[in-house]
């Protein structure tokens, strides 16, 4: 990757100080003021600058970043020089699937009228963000918008808790690894917006993504274009792996649906009288997992008539659940001088047992039906695997890395 | 101007204005209390602060919105994650003077205003509560504890070298509000958020 980097001796920028690291006594040079955290580069470790002397918590050497951005570099920005003084990586994670975790960086930069602003890079690709001044009321735990300016508003998209993996180079408090915060992003106006939420201060924070040639000024062509490439592989990874999760969705879909029919426990033919409940009893064995029962018609019906069913379970303490009304029907007609017939003859429901043991199944065909007896058959099983999650899952997956892979093929192109 | 002699190592102070309370020895960081007669009342030593750049020195004039001023003193406040400086302005058209609060390269200008009634307890203010605070409801964004880390120049107030002291911070009605919860004190300021280019330094 190319690397347009300014070392320090090229930035003619003083040393205020020089300390010994108090871990391992390597130098350690300080080159802004009011910075309360300094990282040794030999050792990684966080030294903070107290009323107590110097102390220090471990660091360790930080994974090299996708763009080319280094300690020390100085950033051309829309014209503005700004010091790259220190980084911090950032782990979030899902409160609560907390196996869902991500990173992204936020280098500290220092602007040459002495404010302090940040860097990110996450999903958005680089981000300028501003320090904003909040004045209005804002719930940290609830709120599903955050107050921006005088009647202005951003949504919230994601809330969550976070941690600092690490830290590098110089920072205006002090951090060491682990410290815990909660980050609310919003977005507005084609602006994002960043609270960072502690027991002691929340922090907004109002934020642009550069655009490419913003980005190309300040890390040149060559890294920029490597940048580019890298969103746009990002998409298509992304895309890709989409698209296969939908396809292995939808064969393991098959494959539950040719595999997963689950263990039958009631299969027969039954002739039913109106208006006489008919039981049939049955063991469930697994109280909570759902039961399917499918029922189908035997008998004719004639032109133009309907017939219901009624079936409940009863179960081993005696509580009737009602399962299914499954109204078998047969219409015909004329429309547009086309003759028409449609027919229902079958109907599946689930139940789900909340006890083990003995249960009884009644079905009773409901006596305003048209027919006064009718046969059907009745198959109970359980255990089974249904597809249609899956599907579901396949369907949105597929639908979402199409799109993905679509925009970085356009891209690149 | 009043010019007085340091007790310690027989340095010039010089009293810039009629509100200056306190007063810390340039040469020997000695910090005194003015009282209204000529003599001065060691506080006691302080640290001094280390002479880092800043946009602001101590002397040095400036011009703020239409209003010209020069710095009377900086004191830095000290807290368990960082400090920040606040700096003592006098007007040159005789008004009281006011304090410039620099964070992060961001500055507000803060004036005092007197309580008027009861203030929440520190302990019962959270960050991302709002409090009642003279007629303004206050949106709680910041608080901590902090002490005074170090000082230099001369204030039109007396602070308290020794301790620690709670603080507060929010907004309200579009503007900053500051309460430090000192020993003996309740102090209030309330202050306008200043974009870079009103701050014009000579």
């Amino acid at each position: 990757m190319a690397q347009n980097i300014t070392s320090a001796s090229d930035m003619q920028r003083p040393v205020l100080r020089e300390i010994k690291c108090p871990k391992c006594a390597s130098p350690v040079q300080q080159l802004t003021p009011d910075v309360q955290t300094l990282v040794c580069k030999s050792c990684h470790s966080a030294i903070n600058d107290g009323p107590d002397g110097l102390t220090w918590s471990a660091g360790s050497k930080l994974p090299t970043p996708r763009v080319p951005i280094r300690i020390g570099q100085i950033l051309t920005i829309e014209n503005v020089k700004y010091f790259v003084l220190g980084r911090v990586i950032y782990q979030g994670w899902d409160p609560e699937e907390t196996s869902d975790r991500w990173t992204w960086n936020e280098w500290l930069l220092g602007s040459p009228d002495g404010r302090m602003i940040w860097l990110s890079l996450d999903e958005h690709g680089l981000v300028l963000f501003n320090r904003l001044r909040i004045r209005e009321a804002f719930d940290v735990h609830r709120d599903m918008t955050i107050p921006v300016g005088p009647g202005k508003t951003a949504r919230v998209v994601e809330r969550c808790p976070a941690r600092v993996m690490g830290v590098d180079g110089e920072l205006t408090w002090r951090a060491k690894r682990g410290d815990l915060l909660t980050m609310i992003e919003g977005q507005g106006e084609g602006k994002l917006y960043s609270v960072q939420a502690t027991d002691a201060e929340l922090e907004f924070h109002e934020g642009r993504v550069l655009d490419q040639n913003t980005i190309k000024a300040m890390l040149g062509e060559e890294a920029a274009k490597e940048y580019a490439a890298s969103r746009r592989s990002l998409g298509m990874e992304v895309g890709v792996m989409l698209l296969i999760f939908a396809v292995a969705g939808v064969l393991l879909a098959g494959i539950f649906w040719m595999m997963g029919r689950g263990t039958v426990l009631v299969d027969q033919q039954l002739s039913l009288q109106a208006g006489t409940p008919q039981p049939i009893t049955v063991n469930f064995e697994y109280p909570n997992r759902p039961v399917l029962f499918n029922l189908e018609l035997l008998t004719t019906m004639s032109e133009n008539s309907f017939n219901d069913l009624e079936v409940s379970v009863v179960s081993p303490d005696e509580t009737e659940t009602v399962v299914s009304f499954p109204e078998f029907w047969h219409e015909t007609g004329v429309d547009e001088g086309e003759f028409w017939r449609e027919q229902q003859t079958s109907g599946e429901d689930a139940f789900v047992p909340f006890q083990s043991g003995q249960h009884t199944i009644e079905l009773e065909l409901d006596a305003a039906s048209n027919l006064s007896s009718m046969d059907v058959k009745l198959q109970v099983r359980d255990r089974h695997l249904s597809a249609m999650p899956l599907l579901i899952f396949s369907a949105v997956a597929g639908a979402i890395g199409a799109i993905a892979l679509f925009l970085g093929i356009k891209s690149r192109g | 101007m009043k010019t007085l002699t340091c007790n310690n190592c027989g340095g010039t102070l010089q009293i810039e204005n009629q509100f200056i309370r306190t007063i810390t020895c340039p040469f020997c960081s000695t910090n005194y209390l003015v009282s209204g007669s000529d003599t001065l009342d060691p506080t006691g030593q302080s640290a001094s602060l280390a002479n880092y750049p800043s946009r602001l020195q101590v002397g040095m004039p400036g011009t703020l919105r239409g209003r010209t001023f020069t710095v009377l003193g900086r004191i830095r406040y000290q807290y368990a994650e960082g400090y920040w400086d606040e700096w003592q302005i006098g007007w040159t058209d005789g008004a009281p003077p006011d304090w410039l609060e620099e964070d992060e390269g961001y500055w507000t200008l803060y004036r005092r205003e007197r309580v008027k009634g009861a203030i929440p307890a520190y302990d019962q203010v959270r960050v991302g509560g709002t409090m009642q605070v003279n007629a303004h409801n206050v949106f709680v964004t910041e608080k901590r504890r902090a002490k005074v880390s170090g000082s230099e120049g001369q204030f039109a107030s007396v602070f308290p070298l020794q301790g620690d002291f709670g603080y507060v911070q929010g907004g309200a009605d579009n503007r900053s509000v500051s309460v430090n919860y000192w020993q003996d004190e309740i102090e209030l300021s309330v202050g306008d958020d200043l974009e870079h280019h009103e701050l014009i330094l000579k």
